[in-house]
């Protein structure tokens, strides 16, 4: 009797041994990362197959570098691409479709704080913060002159239109619609789950390998080791932060950063950081942005109808969120 | 069955409950422990978890870099804005884009699997 016993209850705890280690034995996950779109990009896969995954991450790598070459304004990346598109300023210019999609998608959310026309301010102050010199207000009005969304008109042969003098700088969206397609390329290679990471532009595929939400942490703006939070990421979705503390110039104590107020040609001073969970990485990119140069409780009601969720961080330190972004907080770390 | 059978079967129930929460709470893994990662354009550098200091070859000279504790600062470099250099020490990644070269601390057990920043 004893004997039987002993067998029974060794074969039961054998048994739920092996579920337990099935259950939480994690798949292994295979990444790599490039310089792309100015900023350093991690594309992670959870697969069973090494061959598969590494392929998969190629590919999705593969096709970002596509996205990146066509939106690049600095460096000639060929037929249809954004830098030949504003050497043919003041004409009509048959652009890629990548591209195509990107300005279409900036002209359908209409007037708003997300200006891809600002290039000649951009490269105003550029050029003037590299002299630790600050451009004078005539100088940004005369650089103003050529901006604006209505300054840019798409047809539906492709071709794009820019008035005379104005350019195109998507350097604030293209790096998430380039996580959105190499999102795509995943799904197309039947990986289940993955992470694509794009300088902060996140995008989650699936869940991780133990059940588990992807973890994302939002860091705080005025302490670079911090987080202000880590947030559960819903499958498929995308987070995005646009902040004053990445790219800036102090003079006499003044921060001068890269995100510009399209109404004056100056650094917005609402905030400091604004973090968009969005469907799309694209979405998330543009609306950090717009949010970004918005007064923050407008700038959640805005978010709240359009269904987003946002943290905002104030000038003055205040964070700020839209209604549901506590539902997305890990509650436990 | 008989009492011993319900007694064993409850014990086994009591022990792998037991085990799983060990499990969530991350008990059977080891220690915090910090690996870190060079890359320039798409080579990996350095990967390891051992301090050091490095000098990186890059087109306009080298990059001087220092693994300590946990951190990385980037002393030196020839890069024209010297966001880099301005960082100071960081405890998570560092990145000097005009020469392609990027520090990553990772936390092995770290509670996030990214960072939007």
């Amino acid at each position: 009797m004893c004997f039987q016993n002993f067998n029974k209850t060794i074969g039961l705890f054998c048994a739920v041994i092996v579920l337990f280690i099935g259950g939480c034995g994690k798949l292994p996950d295979y990444s790599e990362t490039a310089f792309l779109m100015d900023t350093v990009v991690t594309v992670k896969a959870v697969c069973q197959n090494e061959t598969e995954a590494n392929k998969a991450v190629r590919s999705a790598l593969d096709r970002m570098k596509l996205v990146a070459d066509i939106s690049d304004r600095f460096n000639d990346g060929g037929e249809g691409s954004l830098y030949r598109l504003n050497k043919h300023s003041g004409q009509g210019y048959v652009v890629e479709k990548d591209l195509f999609n990107i300005i279409s998608y900036v002209k359908s959310q209409g007037k708003s704080q997300f200006d891809c026309t600002l290039a000649p301010v951009t490269d105003l102050w550029q050029k003037k913060l590299v002299l630790k010199q600050l451009p004078v207000s005539s100088e940004i009005n005369n650089a103003l002159r050529y901006c604006g969304q209505d300054k840019v008109k798409i047809t539906s042969d492709m071709k794009v239109v820019l008035n005379k003098g104005t350019t195109l700088d998507l350097g604030g969206i293209a790096k998430g619609y380039g996580v959105d397609v190499a999102y795509d390329v995943l799904m197309e290679q039947k990986v289940n789950s993955a992470l694509i990471n794009a300088g902060g532009n996140v995008r989650v595929l699936g869940k991780k390998s133990d059940g588990q939400n992807w973890r994302i942490g939002v860091q705080s703006p005025t302490d670079k080791d911090k987080l202000l939070t880590v947030i559960n990421l819903p499958e498929g979705k995308s987070v995005a932060t646009s902040g004053d503390y990445q790219r800036y110039t102090e003079i006499n104590g003044v921060r001068y950063h890269h995100l510009l107020n399209p109404s004056d040609g100056y650094p917005g001073r609402f905030n400091r950081s604004a973090t968009v969970v969005a469907a799309t990485a694209m979405e998330a990119d543009y609306y950090s942005t717009v949010f970004f140069l918005m007064k923050a409780d407008e700038a959640i009601k805005l978010a709240e109808k359009k269904c987003l969720d946002i943290l905002i961080v104030t000038a003055d330190g205040q964070q700020k969120c839209s209604c549901n972004w506590h539902k997305l907080k890990v509650q436990k770390l | 069955m008989k009492k011993g059978d319900w007694i064993l079967i409850i014990a086994v129930i009591l022990i792998s409950g037991v085990m799983f929460v060990i499990s969530l709470t991350g008990f059977l893994e080891s220690g915090e422990k910090t690996v870190y990662k060079v890359q320039q354009g798409n080579q990996i550098i350095y990967s390891s978890s051992e301090d050091k200091e490095l000098f990186v070859p890059v087109p306009d000279g080298e990059i001087h870099l220092l693994l300590k504790n946990g951190t990385v600062k980037i002393i030196s470099s020839p890069c024209s804005e010297q966001f880099c250099v301005r960082q100071g020490v960081s405890s998570r990644s560092i990145v000097c884009l005009p020469e392609q070269l990027s520090v990553v601390v990772k936390k092995v057990q770290e509670k996030t699997d990214a960072i939007s920043y």
